[in-house]
């Protein structure tokens, strides 16, 4: 044995700062299963609970109240590690993903117009300082389409007075077209003793194939999610819902996450009569990881989930 | 200019290494790092011994086999210590005008080879086997040089083991550009054009401080005081602040000094990076011919991160064309500011070559920092 070797560095680590919610979770689990292009291990990825609000405090504390206008180079995975367990501090050298995704919340006793922009204007980067991805009003938009396509997207919008979140999530709840199609593996996943009893049984039945669909139709649907949101941001940003066939890259690429935060904002000031476009943007991850794992080979993956079903 | 190197069974290369160079992403940015489609700045990044020089030296090769010379004192082991065969392949592909030539040879050793051939348009036009005396000249008229007595060639290969030669096989490419009257146009002159004017500098060795004479040529030239200021303007503009006086000592000798209120001996003094940036313009600038190819081996090892830019930044706006390879571990030049994910390469322990934007499944922009995601670990699978 020698005593050359020190301590070893971690690297291609994965931070996923959330508000906590099991669902958010869940949602980039079914997002990694579905895309594993995008080459991130459920388990190398680091959790952080917390609210954007907490979060931006922490950074204050850390880093300055001026830490935005004077550009401070943050580093989350210290902010967040140095709060949590201190004794081992990461940085954010060693992450290879640094995700934000947090709901607008805007009836937050904490919700700060300026805060929340100063977030967006600062974390536009997964692969540096981190991205933040704002979900209008919540995590939940991503499921709300009634149906694919979804025409009437271009126009959904919530009141700002439909709140506390329960009420939005009990009303994409019941609009929804994902709910049916996004039990099944959710509920693998809820039966801890008995996933291996039915993954066995999937085994023995030849069903892996069937299986290996669902992964694909899943794909399939997320990936008419994002095509459907970038129409929506479109929308929002630039007044123009349809995008021509094979312009839709091009039309990702002109968003602007802090124009549409605050097209928002603008929308949803007045308490009784303002509204909240939906938009989820936590999706478009993927678009950004490399955009042609959202337009690539449809056509298969319903043909062959039509066929499973 | 080049467009493939393919290397096999060379030093620490025990599988086939290939450097693609029209592998090329179509990036709107760094467009000067390309030209006419083929990578012509290119930079290299590894870990420790993963043979950043030996790639160097292996694409230099075609240099010493065409042109003979003095094969540079290498007195390394030549074969892969891992493998059973008993010579290194290279193969070198170019496009010249619209054509496009195949020199591939084997070399059991650094002075001897085991066979080569040369493919013009698709089309064999020589294949030599040395080991077993083959010779076959399939379609030398197709390159206009049926007019090679060919016959003289064979004859001088058949030579007796007593004799002593520098190299005992001729390479027939060799014999055959200076043995045969070829049109101007010709691509064998093309390519003997080219590999005449490849060069190898290495700057982050003991060959800093170099003995004396090698330099008095260089301090010959530097008699001419429009050079002598040149050379000066070229530190200054590099980063290094400081007036240069030549003088000739009464023994007919020259030294170089920097300029302070006393002379201060230019050699003994000047720092690491200015040796290095010193060495880098005397093999480069004051030459007469255009390189065609260079190999800058850890060419900022001293250099200051800004150094490091302003030098690159040189290169490409005074050799616009030229296919300059670049090695380094200053990971500050892994930016799209003047690089971009396709001419930028990580070579690995195991001998494979992946540019950046080949080394991760996410798509790469303009935006990305490129260094960032290097170190913490995004292209790890490739390092």
């Amino acid at each position: 044995m020698n005593n050359y070797q020190g301590e070893g560095r971690r690297r291609s680590q994965n931070l996923l700062i959330v508000e906590g919610n099991h669902e958010k979770n869940k949602l980039f689990w079914l997002i990694f299963k579905c895309f594993p292009e995008i080459n991130i291990d459920m388990d190398e990825i680091w959790i952080y609970g917390t609210n954007i609000y907490q979060l931006y405090a922490d950074i204050v504390k850390e880093y300055g109240e001026k830490w935005a206008e004077e550009n401070d180079n943050i580093d989350l995975p210290f902010v967040v590690s140095k709060k949590q367990c201190p004794d081992m501090l990461r940085y954010k050298e060693d992450f290879t993903n640094i995700i934000l995704v947090f709901d607008y919340e805007r009836h937050d006793k904490k919700f700060s117009e300026k805060k929340i922009l100063e977030m967006q204007k600062c974390f536009v980067d997964a692969t540096d300082m981190g991205k933040l991805y704002i979900n209008y009003p919540m995590i939940e938009s991503y499921q709300h389409l009634r149906q694919l396509p979804d025409c009437d997207f271009a126009e959904r919008k919530v009141p700002v007075a439909l709140q506390p979140g329960k009420e939005y999530k009990s009303l994409v709840k019941k609009e929804t077209i994902f709910r049916s199609i996004i039990d099944f593996p959710q509920k693998i996943d809820d039966l801890p003793t008995a996933k291996y009893q039915l993954a066995d049984w999937v085994t023995k039945q030849r069903y892996v194939l069937t299986n290996q669909t669902y992964w694909k139709y899943m794909r399939d649907v997320f990936q008419q999610a994002i095509q459907h949101n970038i129409c929506k941001a479109n929308r929002i940003q630039f007044k123009q819902y349809d995008i021509p066939v094979g312009k839709y890259k091009e039309s990702f690429e002109r968003l602007d996450f802090t124009e549409i935060l605050k097209i928002q904002n603008l929308a949803s000031k007045d308490s009784t009569v303002g509204f909240i476009w939906v938009l989820n943007t936590c999706i478009f991850f993927i678009a950004e990881y490399n955009f042609t794992l959202v337009m690539k080979q449809r056509e298969d993956y319903t043909y062959e989930a039509q066929n499973a079903t | 200019m080049l467009k493939k190197f393919t290397l096999k069974n060379y030093k620490n290369f025990k599988d086939e290494i290939m450097i693609d160079f029209e592998n090329t992403a179509g990036y709107q940015f760094s467009t000067d790092c390309i030209a006419d489609g083929t990578i012509c700045k290119m930079l290299i990044y590894g870990r420790n011994a993963t043979g950043k020089t030996n790639l160097g030296k292996a694409l230099i090769d075609i240099y010493m086999t065409m042109l003979g010379g003095r094969r540079y004192i290498d007195t390394g082991v030549f074969l892969n210590a891992d493998s059973l065969e008993e010579a290194a392949a290279f193969s070198y592909e170019f496009g010249f005008d619209g054509h496009t030539l195949i020199y591939r040879y084997a070399r059991f050793s650094n002075q001897e080879l085991k066979n080569e051939e040369l493919i013009v348009d698709e089309k064999t036009i020589f294949r030599c086997d040395f080991e077993n005396c083959i010779y076959d000249f399939v379609d030398l008229e197709y390159i206009n040089a049926e007019t090679a007595s060919v016959d003289r060639y064979i004859q001088s290969m058949d030579v007796g083991d007593e004799e002593e030669i520098q190299e005992p096989k001729l390479p027939f490419l060799r014999w055959l550009i200076s043995n045969v009257a070829l049109n101007k146009d010709s691509v064998l002159i093309k390519l003997s054009n080219y590999a005449r004017r490849m060069a190898i500098i290495t700057a982050g060795n003991a060959m800093l401080r170099l003995p004396k004479r090698m330099n008095d040529n260089f301090y010959e030239s530097l008699e001419d005081s429009a050079r002598l200021k040149d050379l000066e303007d070229f530190l200054n503009e590099m980063g290094i602040e400081c007036k240069l006086i030549l003088k000739k000592l009464p023994d007919g000798q020259r030294e170089l000094y920097f300029g302070h209120e006393k002379l201060v001996p230019f050699y003994e003094t000047a720092s690491s990076g200015t040796l290095a940036l010193v060495n880098l313009y005397r093999r480069l600038i004051p030459i007469s011919w255009e390189p065609s190819f260079i190999y800058l081996d850890e060419f900022d090892a001293f250099y200051h991160y800004e150094m490091a830019e302003n030098v690159i930044n040189y290169l490409k706006r005074r050799y616009p064309k030229c296919q300059i390879v670049m090695t380094s571990h200053n990971t500050n030049l892994m930016t799209n500011r003047f690089m971009r994910p396709d001419c930028l390469f990580i070579l690995s322990r195991t001998g494979t070559l992946t540019s950046l934007c080949n080394a991760t499944a996410r798509e790469l922009r303009e935006g990305h920092n490129l260094e960032k995601m290097y170190i913490s670990g995004e292209f790890e699978q490739y390092e």
